[in-house]
């Protein structure tokens, strides 16, 4: 059984994505939990993938393979998971704030989030700071912002000012990132955390929430 | 020496007499609108007169006045827009040309000479639609390609470039008028699908890049039959960082993309004795070498700020055999620093850098909408200042 789940780690890790979709439901059909199938077989292999591209031995092309074979065996995956009554490890709010429209960092962060068991709402791009406070529902447990220009960096201090202002700073995590971001800018801007790359995200998610 | 002597000393690994300074030169060392209306404030200049040469970031062709003032070494020749479909104002900035200032709002779009649908926000346009990205391999034979030999294009380059050859002495640059096969890659389309077709469907990535490199070299053969025995540098662009290393594996950019820049360097090589220029953003440290064997002589735009690529590693480690181009000031830090802080680290990057020559004094990229007049002078009077 335990092998099963290998090879299924094996398989998104390589990002073979038909052999991913074959071999979760083998693992379903052979009556391993739905749960032990995304912990033992999905998530640690997006922990390797993760863990490669931040030493530099995994670029984003094999990220990118291995997040669409997880996702793909995800959706296989998922009802068997919600029938069994299996929460996500936590509720991710995602965008690239207002006044800017790059998405490649912060899709990489989702899907990287989406493999260590994350809900992911993704708000997409040009984000208000209201979009952000009104996402933050029930569950949400992090707000991760993305931003390439240096001209939309202030959008972070107004989202985190807006999610303030609506007494929802204190229910979430706010983790930032994006090419002209860095840890002491979170530190100055008050949020939470930051990771220089896709690759860091995951970690840092759950160091955030003690998972 | 003057401007062209000096830029040509400093590329060919000699020690010039001043350290070469460029800003406007090209369209990833200059300015944007913005810091450029800044920077006419602060020097209470009212003159207009600017083309934006690149529409991306809004970058845009230097004044005479502050070239003279910044005492910059080059001097810049662009191809035109084709001849088909100019007089539409539609079309306005669609070519690899430059066009006169206009001041778009948010959510304005453009498409580019390949299809993609550029939007604006407030002060940069992201690809937003990419017409390549339902395209099988057999759907890249019939696709309409722009022609690099629209006659438009070179429209009076020769006698422009032959002017500034005899009526000034600076280094004549040819800007970048067609993104490198990788970015342009990425561009039309879509950047996830194209990293997926590397992963996946290596066929249709080796064809499609080999299509953009066809292109690329026909823009090359274009521009340096008409002007190939009259310019000083030629530029090419091609983005392959990210902040923390490159966006695809070494082996891949070897079997994929490598081929590709081979054969335009060796194209340009094969046409003029103009030194190739590149662009990258990002950290490429991990690509120098392979880029050296290709044929590029100089290396644009040094970011700093990225992983690996700090000066002094680049310049001891490949100083003999590749000229850097850029890394004079960081275009991200330079809004926070003081003006003391800004002439400390000119000071000290030409301090680096100068020595035994291969430097051209130049910023990270086009300074950026929030840097204040009084930063950008800053910046480019402490080069004046110590570049010997």
């Amino acid at each position: 059984m335990e092998d099963l789940l290998k090879t299924l780690a094996d398989a998104v890790l390589a990002g073979e994505k038909p052999v991913a979709e074959k071999i979760v439901r083998q693992a379903i059909e052979a009556g391993i939990q739905p749960e032990k199938i995304l912990k033992e077989g999905l998530t640690p292999a997006m922990d390797e993938v993760g863990r490669r591209f931040e030493c530099g031995e995994a670029f984003i092309p094999e990220m990118l393979i291995a997040a669409r074979s997880m996702q793909a065996a995800l959706a296989i995956l998922k009802p068997f998971l919600v029938d069994t009554g299996v929460e996500p490890s936590g509720k991710v709010v995602i965008g690239t704030v207002k006044g800017d429209l790059h998405d490649i960092g912060k899709n990489l962060v989702g899907m990287m989030l989406e493999g260590a068991g994350f809900e992911i709402v993704d708000l997409g791009v040009d984000v208000p700071a209201s979009k952000f406070v009104e996402a933050v529902g029930e569950g949400v447990k992090v707000v991760a912002m993305s931003s390439l220009l240096t001209t939309t960096m202030p959008e972070m201090v107004t989202t985190v000012a807006a999610l303030k202002a609506a007494s929802r700073r204190a229910q979430v995590k706010i983790i930032i990132g994006g090419a002209p971001v860095t840890e002491a800018y979170a530190q100055k801007i008050g949020a939470d955390g930051y990771a220089p790359d896709a690759g860091l995200a995951a970690g840092l998610v759950r160091g955030l929430l003690g998972k | 020496m003057n401007s062209r002597e000096r830029v040509l000393a400093a590329v060919n690994h000699q020690e010039p007499d001043k350290v070469p300074i460029d800003l406007g030169g090209t369209q990833c060392s200059t300015l944007t609108l913005v810091a450029n209306d800044q920077l006419k404030a602060h020097l209470n200049i009212d003159k207009e007169g600017e083309m934006v040469v690149c529409p991306l970031t809004e970058a845009i062709s230097l004044l005479d006045e502050i070239a003279l003032l910044f005492e910059t070494d080059c001097r810049t020749v662009r191809m035109k827009a084709p001849r088909a479909g100019r007089e539409d104002e539609a079309n306005l900035g669609k070519g690899f040309t430059a066009f006169k200032v206009v001041r778009n709002p948010e959510g304005h779009e453009f498409i580019d000479d390949l299809g993609t649908v550029w939007k604006k926000n407030r002060y940069d346009y992201a690809p937003v639609k990419f017409p390549f990205a339902g395209l099988t391999a057999s759907d890249l034979d019939t696709y309409p390609w722009p022609d690099p030999y629209d006659p438009g294009r070179i429209e009076g380059l020769r006698e422009e470039t032959l002017a500034l050859r005899k009526d000034t002495d600076y280094a004549i640059v040819a800007d970048i008028m067609v993104g490198g096969p990788f970015e342009q890659a990425c561009r039309s389309r879509g950047f996830e699908q194209f990293m997926l077709d590397l992963a996946w469907d290596p066929a249709f990535a080796h064809k499609y890049l080999g299509k953009l490199t066809d292109l690329a070299v026909g823009m090359w053969d274009a521009q340096l039959s008409a002007i190939g025995d009259c310019v000083d540098i030629v530029c090419q662009g091609d983005d392959l960082g990210m902040q923390t290393g490159l966006q695809i594996s070494l082996d891949m950019y070897r079997k994929f993309v490598r081929p590709c820049h081979e054969r335009i360097f060796a194209f340009i090589h094969s046409k003029t004795n103009a030194k190739a220029w590149l662009h990258s953003c990002g950290s490429v440290y991990a690509i120098i070498p392979d880029l050296i064997e290709s044929g590029v002589d100089i290396l644009n735009p040094v970011q700093v700020r990225a992983k690996n690529m700090d000066l002094e590693r680049l310049k001891r480690e490949f100083g003999r055999d590749i000229a850097f181009w850029g890394g004079g000031v960081d275009i991200q830090s330079l809004p926070d620093w003081n003006t003391h802080e800004v002439e400390e680290q000119v000071r000290r990057v030409i301090e680096i850098m100068a020595p035994g020559g291969g430097y051209v004094f130049a910023a990270t990229h086009n300074i950026l909408p929030e840097t204040t007049g009084e930063k950008t002078y800053a910046a480019y009077m402490s080069a004046v200042k110590y570049r010997g």
